[in-house]
């Protein structure tokens, strides 16, 4: 199966799946072209995972659909996906290179082939002297390795990844990068969900940010950085004295997490003419006792503050709203 | 290209069966059979007592023979052995068998039965606990997942049944087996563990009971899927099997009661949890067991139907992690 870089790999539209119990997504929409690596980003519950298990079939979808090259997904173009879930496990007793033919037979490959291209990983990433371990006497690193492996034996022309880099230490998180890299260079897809920023902006060609269970930006890195808000993130003791401040320089402050201790920390959004320090002296008049004051940098991180923090669950009417797509999107 | 349901039972399959303590466990109860065999008197610690034929004087003037249980001979050959007495003529009446002397066979039978149904009901037991484990194990880790996004629901199911029913059908094929192998190296008089092992070890009876059992398997096999599927961890599965295993015990005491001579427990064949037990152990007409049976795969199929759906995810929304650096509400 040739893999073509800008073919269409996946295209989500409108997917909406909601739980009995609360929970779930409104309004999901993505698209991924071939050779291109997407950071699927969102808070805890923002509807990460339940978006990859929709898009996996592992969930039915109230709404929406599901195109996976150019087909409504199914049995067959399934197939031609490669998974890593979050929560990594096999068997502690299976040996890795059975680990790993094991699942590259599920997906179709002849034993012979299967046996071939896990030696084949095994040694790519260092552990070809292992290959006959069991998984139970690898570090969690390599076995977090092998499990990568498993979801790339088969050949897939598309990746899903939840968090694939948790748990590595910087050495390993390198060399699976590289895998990524070359995996990306043959034309494969990947779409990767996680927390970490650095390694979104460190992997990605486009981000695809969930808020609040819909998709609220969609398009290339740059472009996210781009909606980074002009102002500083703040640490003070002194709430409502930082409170007034802003507001007296027509700012806005909004928390970025609950007190540690007695202090807490504060992201100051300003306008555009107002510089950092008529945000100090506003802040010195009122002597807010300040323990940090760091302008917000235009990254990822930001951007994701700007675009992603949990809004109210949406009404009715917004379900149709659509996704800040970029214009290169 | 191997199916799925093939891949996924062989791994089931190595998982217990590629460990030395598997196989030692395996060993040990035919072990333990044969020396009851030797401690009981298998091969003549006590020397067996000759065959004997009693002729005695019945109440209507003519005689009846009475045959010990072990006497070498067939009905047919027993009735030409007594015409050949009778035309002797020395007896002066007619001579006829008598009724079968006393209970000694039917209640070897049914105890005979009894071991064949415990034999059974303990390997069952044992395996539903490692196909518990299988699908706990799995569930709980959460790598279900991976295996989801590359089988089918049914598949899954299909595969782990048949992993661990080779597993569970290997143990009782050892133990039939062993029971077959002793049975032909001692004497039918030898002792009780020889008289039960002779009791059972007829091989067109221990291809029924292997059969019953296939079905036992596969409809506490679903069940017990359809449990594990539910569960989230190992302590929630042992809860949620608690009820299945309670169900089993009252299989067991039912037999027991059967085996004593209890009377009026024959319509429980009509419950798929009893059918396979109550049909080894007191087998029934034929169509009442075509019938038993038919319900036991009535019952094994919606089994089967909750097994998969309890499998996908549907129902559930996925955990949600917190850390310390969850968003707080703008």
């Amino acid at each position: 199966m040739g893999k073509q870089a800008s073919s269409l790999v996946l295209q989500v539209e409108g997917l909406a799946k909601r739980f009995a119990g609360g929970g779930g997504v409104d309004n999901v929409s993505m698209t991924i072209r071939g050779g291109e690596i997407a950071g699927f980003i969102g808070v805890n519950g923002a509807g990460k995972s339940t978006t990859l298990r929709c898009i996996l079939g592992l969930l039915r979808p109230d709404a929406g659909e599901v195109m996976l090259f150019g087909q409504p997904a199914g049995d067959e173009t399934r197939r031609r996906i490669g998974f890593l879930p979050e929560e990594r496990g096999l068997f502690s007793k299976e040996r890795a290179r059975d680990a790993i033919a094991f699942h590259a037979r599920l997906k179709g490959m002849t034993r012979r082939a299967a046996y071939l291209a896990a030696d084949r990983l095994l040694e790519r990433i260092g552990l070809g002297g292992r290959k006959q371990a069991r998984i139970g006497e690898l570090s969690k690193g390599n076995a977090q390795r092998v499990q990568i492996l498993c979801a790339l034996a088969h050949g897939p022309d598309l990746l899903i990844l939840d968090e694939p880099l948790s748990g590595l230490d910087p050495v390993a998180q390198s060399e699976v990068l590289s895998l990524f890299a070359e995996f990306r260079a043959g034309g494969g897809a990947i779409l990767f969900s996680t927390h970490s920023m650095a390694a979104a902006e460190a992997l990605c060609d486009r981000v695809i940010i969930l808020g609040g269970g819909r998709t609220v930006f969609e398009g290339p890195l740059a472009d996210a950085s781009a909606e980074t808000p002009h102002g500083a993130v703040v640490v003070t003791s002194d709430e409502a004295g930082l409170l007034a401040a802003a507001q007296a320089v027509g700012g806005e402050a909004h928390p970025m997490s609950s007190n540690m201790g007695e202090a807490s920390r504060w992201r100051v959004v300003l306008p555009r003419q107002v510089t950092h320090p008529a945000l100090m002296r506003a802040l010195a008049e009122r002597a807010v006792p300040i323990f940090a004051f760091e302008p917000i940098k235009p990254d990822l991180e930001a951007a994701f503050w700007t675009l992603a923090a949990p809004r109210p669950p949406p009404k009715a009417g917004d379900l149709a709203e659509t996704p800040r797509r970029s214009r290169a999107a | 290209m191997t199916s799925p349901v093939m891949l996924i039972a062989g791994r089931e399959f190595r998982a217990y069966a590629a460990t030395l303590s598997f196989w030692v466990a395996l060993a040990i109860g035919p072990a333990i059979m044969g020396g009851a065999l030797l401690m009981t008197g298998g091969h003549s610690l006590t020397p067996p007592s000759p065959p004997t034929i009693a002729i005695v004087p019945a109440a209507d003037g003519a005689f009846e023979a009475r045959f010990s249980s072990d006497f070498p001979l067939s009905e047919t050959g027993r009735a030409q052995l007594l015409r050949m007495v009778e035309a002797e003529g020395r007896l002066g009446g007619a001579l006829r068998s008598a009724a079968p002397a006393g209970s000694e066979r039917p209640d070897l039978h049914r105890v005979s039965s009894f071991a064949l149904v415990m034999m059974l009901w303990m390997t069952l037991t044992g395996s539903l606990g490692m196909l518990l484990q299988a699908v706990v194990r799995e569930r709980s880790n959460r790598s279900l997942e991976s295996l989801l996004a590359a089988a089918r629901p049914s598949d899954i199911v299909m595969g782990k049944l048949a992993g661990v029913g080779a597993v569970s059908v290997l143990v009782v094929t050892a133990w039939l087996g062993s029971s077959l192998a002793l049975a032909g190296l001692s004497p039918e008089t030898g002792g009780l563990v020889s008289s039960l092992l002779h009791g059972f070890a007829e091989p067109l009876q221990l291809i029924r009971a292997g059969l019953i059992y296939l079905l036992a398997f596969g409809f506490y096999g679903l069940v017990t899927i359809a449990v594990g599927a539910r569960a989230r961890d190992n302590a929630d599965a042992q809860n949620l099997a608690r009820p299945m295993f309670a169900v089993l015990l009252a299989v067991f005491f039912t037999v027991l009661a059967v085996a004593g001579g209890a009377g009026g427990l024959g319509w429980l064949a009509f419950a798929p949890p009893f059918t396979p037990f109550i049909l080894l152990a007191e087998p029934q007409t034929p169509g009442v067991e075509f019938m038993a049976l038919l319900l036991l795969t009535a019952a094994t199929v919606v089994a089967g139907w909750f097994a998969v759906n309890g499998l996908m995810l549907d129902s559930k929304a996925p955990v949600v992690e917190k850390t310390n650096t969850q968003v707080t509400a703008v």
